[in-house]
């Protein structure tokens, strides 16, 4: 039986204006199989990927979970992303205990995933939650001095799991929320977003945090600089900060504004740039000599892919976990024995500095959350946000607001 | 007034129903709104409570992630335009608005907090959001309000569009109905107020007396009573009206004619009136005045104006006034009854003073109560003369009568004389006529007479007969209505010719008949004229010719007709071929083909089988012609087994040859005919170039010569006709020509081969050959004109000819045999004997004899010095004649040699049955004798051939023989005789007869 392949199946958005982080987390997934595969695989399993577009709608990725199951009789769902969707997914897992199968390292933060009641040990979680993130970054803004603290939120679970976040944190100190607006998902970087920036700034927030998708965030920022907003604005790691920094870059050639400063990025993994980690440094080597092409079934919209992302990062983190939760499994591969793997994970070094508990169930692999600001056309970590300063100051002079 | 009333009611209507219509829609509108409202209200007050009960524990646990995961989940099945959830403090947990909760939601969920905490109902409300929208809003406790609030709102855009497409279609409904009703009371109004109006109108006719029109209003309910009580009404009053009006009417008139007539009766009688009372003129009239000569007075004036009142003896003189008054009294005195009237005779006097006897009528009366006396005045001065003047005319008339009375009798004696003669003459006329009518009743001929418009006059009954009609009249009723005449036209022709002429003679044209059919009649006609030289009539007879038209018309087709075939015949073939040749040289594009067939072995099925069956094939193969051609084609046949075919309007050669293989290919298959299988086939020859030929002849004769030639390559085929075909028939042309020439002319030579006799080595005889030298100085052997002589004709006095030259040569011979001496041959019992070849073609001939007979007695030779050689078909052509003519011949005494023998297919018993004396043994058996091609067969049949011979008393001659060899074979095998080179050329005759004077005939000089 060595030496055969396992599909994974990974339903995530190829289409439609979240498709970056989709194509991002399938980069880093699949440059992580190609690294896997090319030593030989996975205690001698190839691993490969088997990919449904669900353009971030959450009746799609149960269409395409049931699909996954019953058509392709994939061996794992692995990599699917965003919050809403794999909610969706959840009670359809439930469903599917009995053939066991696993969601493995979904790209999402929500609560619900790891809240599970005892005994739902259908899903593996890699990063860390929305609520730590949000704690993290409340923590760290007020901290830097921030305390009007308002929320544009996704109108979804997503979002109002970021919302949670930041409400409970800021709870914690005794504050609440200035104002806050949300969107409707799906929402693209060419869309209005005006009216929600007045509502933001009527709380005269001195910080935003904002829990989106990459083009929303960066079209709220573009609108709220437009209206005079020199205050700070963070998102959430799930906003594909790299994606994001590249609209507004574009969107900045235009106008010629820089809409990067100010900007605060909050991270579930750690800088790629930072050459200190093993993973870090493994995964720039993977992607260097990763052949990757795009699925072309999937790619109805045009993307240019980042050479190297968070997202990617994430994903080619994930991808390794599972190789190594793979090699454990033994000779004999089959759901149970690749749980039961899992089960064995309960400190594995990922080369990340610190060991990561993979087991499935409650509880995640990784908790710490990192804090970038994109400075010098690259990202890099920042400690405390006492000295980020948001805005051009001759824009701040001009002042929208009265 | 009745569109008034009419427009009255329905705008009525339509006031109604507008008021009945929005009524109802407002109620139904409104009840409709209410019950969507309420159906609304409890399903959002259920998907709350669902909400509220299906999540408690999420609730509870205040995870804003996992409350936003299940209310999103409600709000995508589309229902609900927003849910808000929010804690017991009044805190929004999760809502699904963008980008904020408006302030109106806002405002509940704050109020809902603080509403009495033990309520578990939930509260419903209306509200109208920012966005103008209307919802149902619910705001769910959960846990009786501990656990928060579920807040939903329903949209009623869907009730507000329910509720006014249901009153839309209640509109378009009630308008529907309410524009029927409108139709329907339109009409019935109408019809109401129409009779109301119609009887109106009817009134006021009454009312003006006019009662030529009724009402037409009849119906069963209240009007129609009305109308029928008003026409009744109308009915009586127009009665009384009508009948008081025409007694009115009746009385007047009745009383203006008295008067009228009275009047009339005064003013127009011709004796004058006169009225008087008390000696004054009370009334008089116009002729009085008239009779007294004075002046009258305008008519219609009064008497009161004339002479009325005045004094009667002044007026009319004392005379006549007395006489009127004057009796009067007397009468009174008498007592007389008054009115009786009283006659006196008075002179009058006139105006101009002339007295005139008057005759007065006086008769009394009362008028006004007082006596009045009435004179009527006559005139009789015209009555005093005219009794004077009868008194003299009735003496004169007297005189008179008694004169006319003696003329008159003279008369009558004269007429009754001419009565006499007229009875005699009329007698005679009804002689003639009926002498003459007997002619015309009983004529075999039709006899008619027409008008010069060509209308029938009359006919005789063999004229209806001719026409197969029954009686003359009828004949003459059916001509009147259609012309007897087949072609139309043909009357006006008769016409035009009878104008012309005066007359028509053998006026030939078809008729039809009664029955319809057709006949052929001849009319011969004459004009008959009155004295003015005016045409009266036209008057004919009719012959019904069509007997004869048939039998002239057989004749026509039995002369250009084949009898056996029905085919048209070298005649006809020969019309229709010049016509299609005068047709190609006019059209350059006609092409056409001529055929010429013969069958082949026809002539040995007819000998066969007979000539029965003979006929039954050529009937056949003529309609396997006919069926193959088209009807355009002419297939004739020429007698015998020759058939010609002429194909006209070909589009290409090919057509002809396509025609040609199919006839061959019809023919040839076997025929059963009358039990027996007959097969036959045909030869074609087909001239195709058509285009150079002046002579139809010319072209028969090519298209024959391709025949023959077809028929040479064997049989069933078919030649197309070629130039060289051309030449070689023209070569064969001229050799005839030139060979007939030759025979009188003297070109052709005999010479005289010699017959050895090889067992005693002497000359036994001669075999005389016929050379023809031709002018162009080429010498023709027999095999090339023989055939062609045999074909032509010529053979016949050719071989006269040549049988009287060898006759004259046999004499020489016998001359010379004198001179030299006799042969050996006088001992043998072996004349000497020359042979003359008879073609086999004599043999059918039975003058052949006598002809023969004639040549050696004009050259004074012996039959027996001669012997006619003949081959071996002469004995199998018609064997019976053959027979016979052989068995004259022998009679005769002319020997009788059988040329080539065994070559042919004569069987011995031929050689019997013909008294045969001699045979000759073919050159090619003899030339297998020599030694290079020693050929066992040929010596065997040698062998036996001379052997039969001796067998039967035969002469035996070898011929051909050219060496030593043959000669030494034959001679041992004891052939009698021989002839060849080996021995001499055929010699000219002058060497033949030195050949004998050398003594040849008793020992061959050199005998090899």
């Amino acid at each position: 039986m060595a030496g055969g392949e396992l599909v994974f199946g990974m339903s995530a958005a190829f289409s439609g204006p979240a498709r970056g982080l989709g194509m991002e987390y399938h980069r880093g997934l699949s440059a992580a199989f190609e690294h896997v595969n090319a030593r030989g695989g996975a205690g001698g399993w190839r691993l490969k990927l088997a990919l449904r577009d669900d353009a971030y709608d959450p009746a799609t990725a149960m269409r395409n979970t049931i699909a996954f199951v019953e058509q392709d009789r994939v061996f794992a769902l692995l990599g699917y992303v965003g919050t809403p969707t794999t909610a969706r997914v959840l009670p359809l897992l439930k469903h599917y205990e009995a053939r066991s199968v696993l969601l493995l390292f979904p790209l999402t933060g929500a609560d619900m995933l790891r809240e599970l009641p005892p005994g739902h040990t259908c899903v593996c979680n890699l990063r860390a939650s929305y609520l730590e993130e949000t704690r993290n970054l409340v923590n760290a803004l007020v901290a830097g001095g921030y305390r009007r603290v308002a929320v544009f939120h996704q109108a979804d679970v997503y979002g109002r799991n970021g919302w949670d976040g930041v409400r409970r944190a800021l709870g914690a100190y005794r504050l609440t929320m200035v104002s806050e607006a949300t969107y409707r998902r799906g929402a693209s970087f060419e869309q209005d977003f005006r009216r929600e920036v007045a509502l933001i700034l009527s709380g005269q927030p001195d910080a935003i945090v904002t829990v989106g998708t990459a083009p929303a965030c960066a079209a709220f920022v573009r609108d709220a600089r437009a209206a005079g907003y020199t205050g700070l604005v963070s998102t959430l790691s799930f906003a594909d900060a790299d994606n994001l920094a590249k609209l507004l870059q574009g969107h900045a050639r235009k106008s010629g504004r820089d809409y990067l400063s100010g900007l605060v990025f909050s991270q579930v993994v750690p800088s790629y740039e930072d050459e200190s980690l093993p993973a870090a440094r493994a995964y720039r080597q993977a992607m260097e000599s990763a052949r990757l092409s795009r699925p072309p079934q999937l790619v109805p919209d045009e993307y240019v892919p980042q050479r190297l992302s968070f997202v990617g990062f994430e994903g080619f983190l994930a991808g390794m976990a599972l190789a190594e939760a793979v090699e454990r499994m033994g000779p004999e591969p089959s759901r149970d024995r690749l749980r039961q793997a899992l089960m064995t994970m309960k400190a594995v070094d990922l080369g990340l500095g610190e060991p990561a508990d993979l087991r499935p169930g409650p509880g995640q692999g990784l908790r710490r959350t990192y804090l970038t600001v994109f400075s010098n056309g690259r990202f890099g970590g920042v400690d405390s946000l006492r000295g980020v300063k948001g805005g051009a100051p001759s824009f701040a002079a001009k002042g929208a607001r009265p | 007034m009745r569109g008034r009333l009419l427009i009255r009611l329905l705008l009525f209507m339509v006031a109604a129903f507008g008021l009945m219509a929005t009524a109802t829609s407002f109620l139904s509108s409104r009840e409709l709104k209410l019950a969507l409202e309420s159906e609304y209200k409890a399903r959002a007050r259920a998907i709350a409570r669902s909400i509220a009960d299906g999540n408690t524990e999420l609730l509870l646990g205040e995870s804003a992630g996992n409350i936003q995961a299940a209310i999103d989940q409600h709000q995508e099945m589309g229902e609900l335009s927003y849910i808000v959830v929010a804690n017991a403090r009044g805190e929004v947990l999760a809502h699904t608005f963008a980008p904020a909760v408006p302030e109106a939601v806002r405002q509940i969920i704050s109020a809902a907090r603080g509403r009495d905490a033990a309520s578990l109902a939930p509260e419903i409300r209306t509200l109208t959001l920012d966005s103008g929208a209307e919802v149902i809003h619910v705001a769910q406790p959960v846990l009786g309000g501990r656990g928060g609030f579920v807040h939903l709102g329903m949209d009623t855009a869907p009730i507000r569009k329910a509720t006014q497409s249901a009153i839309l279609r209640q509109h378009l409904l009630s308008l529907a109905v309410f524009l029927a009703c409108l139709a329907v009371a339109y009409l019935y109004i109408r019809g109401i107020t129409g009779r109301l109006a119609s009887l109106a109108e009817y009134a006021r006719q009454v009312a003006a007396h006019d009662f030529s029109t009724t009402c037409e209003v009849r119906s069963n309910d209240e009007i129609g009573a009305l109308a029928d009580s008003m026409r009744s009404m109308a009915g009586q009053i127009a009665g009384h009206v009508t009948q008081l009006e025409r007694t009115v009417e009746a009385a007047t008139a009745e009383l203006k004619d008295a008067l009228d007539s009275i009047s009339a009766i005064v003013g127009n009688i011709a004796d004058g009136l006169l009225v008087v009372q008390e000696g004054r003129i009370l009334r008089h009239n116009p002729a009085l005045l008239r009779m007294f000569g004075l002046p009258v007075q305008e008519v219609g004036a009064s008497d009161e104006d004339g002479l009325a009142g005045r004094e009667c003896a002044e007026v009319f003189g004392p005379l006549v006034c007395e006489a009127a008054s004057a009796r009067m009294v007397e009468h009174a005195a008498g007592g007389r009854p008054e009115g009786a009237a009283q006659l006196v005779e008075v002179q009058a006097r006139r105006a101009d003073g002339q007295l005139f006897p008057v005759e007065i009528t006086v008769a009394r009366v009362a008028l006004a109560g007082r006596a009045a006396s009435v004179c009527i005045l006559r005139d009789i001065t015209a009555t005093k003369q005219l009794e004077h003047e009868r008194e003299e005319s009735r003496a004169l008339l007297e005189r008179m009568v008694a004169e006319r009375t003696r003329e008159l009798s003279r008369a009558n004696t004269q007429l009754k004389i001419e009565v006499a003669e007229r009875k005699v003459v009329g007698d005679a006329l009804r002689r003639a006529e009926a002498k003459f009518r007997g002619i015309f009743e009983n004529a075999v001929e039709g006899i008619f007479q027409i008008s010069p418009e060509g209308r029938y006059l009359s006919a005789n009954p063999a004229m209806a007969v001719i026409f197969g009609h029954d009686s003359p009249e009828e004949l003459v009723a059916a001509l009147s209505q259609m012309s007897p005449y087949v072609d139309p036209g043909r009357r006006q022709v008769f016409l035009e010719a009878m104008e012309e002429h005066g007359q028509v003679q053998g006026f030939e044209s078809q008729a039809r008949r009664k029955s319809g059919r057709v006949i052929w009649i001849s009319e011969n006609a004459r004009k008959v004229v009155d004295a003015t030289g005016k045409t009266l009539h036209y008057e004919g007879f009719v012959e019904d010719i069509t007997l004869r038209k048939e039998a002239e018309s057989r004749l026509v087709h039995q002369a250009f007709h084949d009898p056996l075939t029905g085919l048209p015949n070298r005649l006809l073939f020969l019309d229709h071929l010049r016509m299609a040749m005068d047709r190609a040289r006019r059209r350059p594009d006609f092409h056409f083909a001529v055929l010429y067939m013969d069958l082949d072995r026809f002539k040995i099925i007819n000998d066969s089988l007979g000539h029965d069956i003979g006929d039954k094939l050529l009937r056949h193969v003529s309609g396997t012609l006919v069926s193959c051609g088209r009807s355009t084609d002419t297939v004739a046949r020429f007698g015998g087994d020759e058939f010609a075919i002429l194909l006209e309007d070909l589009t290409a050669p090919r057509d002809a040859i396509r025609f040609s293989r199919r006839v061959l290919d019809e023919i040839s298959r076997p025929l059963d005919l009358d039990g027996r299988e007959v097969t036959t086939s045909g030869s074609l020859g087909i001239v195709l170039h058509t285009a150079g030929y002046d002579r139809p002849e010319a072209l028969l004769r090519d298209a024959d010569t391709a025949m023959y030639h077809a028929k040479a390559q064997g049989k069933g085929r078919f030649k197309v006709f070629n130039k060289r075909m051309h030449h070689q028939a023209q070569e064969l042309m001229e050799m005839e020509i030139e060979l007939r020439r030759a025979v009188g002319q003297g070109s052709l030579s005999l010479v005289f081969q010699p017959i050895v006799d090889i067992q005693e080595r002497r000359l036994s005889g001669f075999e005389t050959l016929v050379r023809w030298k031709r002018a162009n100085g080429r010498a023709i052997p027999p095999s090339d004109f023989i055939p062609l002589a045999e074909e032509t004709g010529i053979i016949y006095p050719l071989d006269h000819w040549v049988f009287g030259q060898a006759c004259c040569a046999v004499r020489r011979f016998g001359q010379a045999l004198e001179e030299a001496g006799p042969g050996t041959g006088d001992h043998s019992g072996r004349p000497f004997v020359t042979n003359v070849n008879i073609s086999a073609k004599h043999f059918r001939n039975p003058l052949l004899v006598g002809h023969l007979e004639q040549a050696m007695r004009a050259c004074q030779v012996s039959p027996a010095s001669l012997s006619l050689e003949i081959t071996e078909s002469v004995l199998l052509d018609n064997v019976q004649s053959a027979r016979e003519i052989a068995a004259k011949l022998r009679e005769l005494g002319l020997g009788l040699c059988i040329d080539d023998f065994g070559t042919g297919y004569s069987s011995l018993s031929y050689i019997q049955r013909f008294s045969v004396d001699a045979i000759k043994i073919d050159r090619a058996f003899v030339a297998g004798l020599s030694l290079e091609a020693q050929d066992p067969g040929s010596e065997a049949i040698v062998r036996s051939l001379v052997t039969l011979g001796a067998g039967l008393g035969l002469k035996v001659v070898a011929e051909g023989v050219e060496t030593l060899e043959q000669l030494a074979c034959l001679r041992e095998m004891g052939c009698p005789y021989a002839q060849g080179y080996l021995f001499a050329q055929p010699l000219p005759e002058a060497e033949a007869v030195e050949l004998i004077a050398q003594g040849a005939h008793r020992a061959w000089p050199d005998f090899p």
